[in-house]
């Protein structure tokens, strides 16, 4: 049943801090979990009151040894074990086949090992490669996640953002040029560029004193938009991109210029 | 609004294909983190290290009951590490502290998810006053109840949770500094 009450003298009353702490009773907390239901407002300022108690925990943080994030991974595969028994227990008839199993299943894995002796060194050679690769891949998740926020960030500086907007020769091309004169580091994010044709690669070029400099050429591999570092230049009054044939040019062909942008 | 949708939307997918990844994902994401407040609540490095590996495995054992829409990941998992702890320390002790057992997943709800990693702002949370710093402490890291908070710093009741509103608040400005970056940077 939706109940009304005055949210500004429910925030003031001071019951979301104490419910955010814990010290709320389960009757008040069923209430806060209706009202929240009802009232946008009470859940912003709960997660702004959580937001902060986050922020306290977090200056407390400090390494966590590997040998502890071994010890957890440990414990996780001792679970499953243990889970695996307690799933075995279940049905007393399968249970007395498996014990008719055990000897036959013992003996197939001692003839097993015994014949697969090079074998089995081979699989503890994969294991490890697995593992390598289980925690590269946990590592990368979290590189890309890094990378993602630094995207994210770097998109929504728009005092350090060039566009590069699509000439006559094609007006729907769409490109901006990320240029950080503080920490001397510049980007290139293509949001759309026409399909390169065979032999033929774009060209970047920054314009410095009125000269065209060469930043590299790029592909656009599957129509996909393309994200990455390129390099500073200082005193960069422009960026241009052109189609250039594969490999690049000294200069850029005017003709075939595709995007332009000013600072 | 949620400053690391990114890390949410990674977690969930890769706990959609292998919970033993999403685990060690927050292990590496937020693992630093839990093990800071643990050591605060534990000074025994052994019994804190045993906390550790207790809630990280009650993660992964209810890993498929997180759900984003009733709170932030950082908040599930520091609900469940925290209270390992106070429990581990309790069984340890028979210190008598409030159980936070009850109504665990039912309190949370979305938090703002701020990235801490500005040295800076960490400073601006540390400047707090100490008498602040103390009281969230007990409360919110270490679990004490407020009548016995009162009853430790010989303080009257009311004026301990008058405090702990006007600490909720100081750091609600902390926090607002890093939302308006984060809104000005989004611009």
């Amino acid at each position: 049943m939706n109940r009304k009450i005055d949210i500004q003298e429910y925030i003031q009353s001071g019951i979301l801090e104490q419910y955010a702490l814990g010290l709320t009773t389960v009757e008040q907390n069923n209430e806060i979990v209706e009202l929240l239901k009802q009232y946008p407002e009470l859940q912003k300022e709960l997660n702004e009151i959580e937001g902060s108690l986050e922020l306290f925990a977090k200056q407390y943080a400090k390494p966590m040894p590997d040998y502890l994030k071994g010890r957890i991974l440990k414990g996780i595969e001792k679970e499953k074990a243990s889970s695996n028994e307690s799933k075995g227990n279940g049905n007393s008839f399968l249970n007395y086949l498996m014990y008719l199993a055990i000897p036959v299943l013992i003996f197939s894995v001692v003839y097993l090992w015994k014949a697969n002796k090079d074998n089995e060194s081979e699989l503890l050679i994969q294991k490890t490669n697995f593992q390598q690769l289980e925690s590269k891949f946990v590592q990368d998740s979290l590189a890309l996640v890094e990378c993602r926020e630094q995207v994210n960030e770097l998109r929504g500086r728009e005092q350090n953002r060039i566009l590069l907007k699509g000439t006559p020769k094609s007006p729907q091309s769409f490109a901006a040029v990320y240029y950080d004169t503080i920490a001397k580091r510049s980007y290139l994010d293509v949001m759309n560029l026409p399909p390169v044709p065979p032999q033929k690669q774009y060209q970047l070029w920054a314009i410095v004193s009125g000269k065209p400099v060469d930043l590299g050429v790029f592909d656009i591999i599957n129509d996909k938009k393309v994200f990455k570092e390129i390099k500073f230049v200082g005193q960069a009054q422009a960026f241009a991109i052109t189609l250039e044939p594969y490999g690049g040019q000294a200069s850029p062909s005017m003709d075939q210029m595709y995007v332009i942008g000013g600072i | 609004m949620a400053i690391q949708d990114n890390t949410l939307s990674r977690f969930l997918e890769l706990r959609s294909k292998d919970k033993d990844l999403a685990l060690k994902f927050l292990m590496e994401r937020y693992g630093d983190s839990m093990y800071g407040v643990v050591s605060r609540i534990i000074t025994d490095t052994n019994l804190a290290d045993d906390a550790i590996q207790e809630g990280f495995i009650k993660i992964w054992k209810n890993i498929s009951e997180f759900n984003p829409e009733r709170a932030s990941l950082f908040t599930w998992m520091f609900t469940i590490v925290k209270n390992t702890a106070i429990d581990l320390t309790r069984r340890e002790s028979n210190r008598k502290i409030q159980s936070l057992d009850s109504g665990v997943y039912d309190n949370m709800s979305n938090s703002v998810e701020a990235n801490i990693s500005d040295v800076g702002l960490m400073q601006k949370v540390k400047q707090l006053d100490p008498k602040y710093q103390e009281l969230i402490d007990l409360i919110y890291l270490k679990g004490y109840t407020q009548q016995e908070v009162a009853d430790l710093l010989d303080l009257p009741l009311g004026t301990v949770k008058t405090r702990i509103n006007t600490a909720i608040k100081m750091l609600r400005n902390v926090l607002a500094g890093i939302v308006i970056l984060f809104m000005l940077l989004l611009k």
